[in-house]
């Protein structure tokens, strides 16, 4: 019982050390390791951005279709809709979509009742009429001169 | 070496393989708050991260939306724990779709230029990333 006393501390002791030693070893691997981003709040928030950003980057452009957009021929479709003018039913849903951002930028304010309307709209209009009138919007929100409040609601 | 102090070598080896079992398991953990750069036109966050944040103000998000006439688009919101706002939409047939991979743990990330056209769309799937909680 005396050998047993202080040999049962000792040999957790060292068992806990190697187990400690030996999941140290198994943890480090910086060979293996993708590259790191630290954490947001121990870190220098330019380089974080940058690291994200490389590490979304191949994702969006490993496909072939990931072209920039510029260089990529508009599509059949894309250059109808483009070039067809628009419908009487399209121009009054154009015209209120407008109005519709106009006072929300003149409050300065986008709820959710506004977007919902807004992506109703949408549906209706042609594609130059939906992206003139994003255009007006997203700008105003970017520049913190209209501020989202939609709730539940997607923004847009 | 008595079978006594065979029992304590093998309770000391069994502790020693819970800790070393316990500490292999433990995976890397990184927390994505939503980060706006303004000047660079630029939003990040952990879809995750902020809905599991406290603050009441994160919130990042892209919708993707097709209308039967045809056409579809993409658009994506994100607010910060300040307040600031970034958003975007686009019809480009290789970013719509990375709207629409963006899933409910991604760390995901866009960028926008002055008129609010989305220049950027990414989603990444890691395991380091934190599951939406209730």
């Amino acid at each position: 019982m005396k050998l047993s006393g202080w040999l049962l501390p000792l040999a957790l002791g060292a068992g806990v050390f190697v187990g400690l030693a030996f999941g140290r070893g198994q943890r480090s691997a910086p060979a293996a390791a993708p590259p790191r981003v630290p954490l947001v709040a121990a870190v220098d928030m330019t380089a974080l951005r940058r690291a994200i950003a490389e590490e979304c980057r191949p994702a969006a452009t490993s496909s072939p279709a990931a072209a920039p957009t510029p260089a990529a021929p508009p599509t059949a479709t894309a250059t109808a809709t483009a070039t067809a003018e628009p419908t009487a039913d399209q121009d009054a849903a154009d015209a209120e979509a407008r109005d519709l951002v106009e006072r929300a930028v003149a409050a300065g304010h986008w709820s959710a009742n506004e977007a919902t309307a807004l992506r109703r709209l949408l549906a209706h209009v042609t594609r130059d009429q939906r992206d003139e009138v994003l255009h007006t919007l997203l700008p105003e929100i970017n520049s913190g001169r209209v501020r989202v409040d939609t709730g539940l609601v997607p923004p847009f | 070496m008595t079978r006594q102090s065979l029992v304590w070598v093998g309770t000391a080896l069994l502790a020693a393989i819970l800790v070393l079992e316990t500490t292999a398991w433990a995976g890397t953990k990184v927390s994505y708050g939503v980060y706006i750069d303004t000047t660079s036109r630029y939003a990040q966050g952990a879809l995750g991260t902020v809905r599991n944040s406290t603050d009441g103000l994160q919130e990042i998000q892209c919708g993707v939306w097709a209308y039967l006439g045809g056409g579809s688009y993409a658009t994506c919101y994100a607010r910060d724990a300040s307040g600031n706002q970034g958003s975007c939409f686009t019809s480009a047939a290789n970013l719509v779709p990375m709207a629409a991979a963006i899933s409910g743990d991604s760390l995901m990330s866009f960028e926008w230029d002055a008129s609010g056209n989305c220049t950027e769309i990414g989603a990444t799937n890691g395991s380091e990333h934190a599951p939406k909680q209730p």
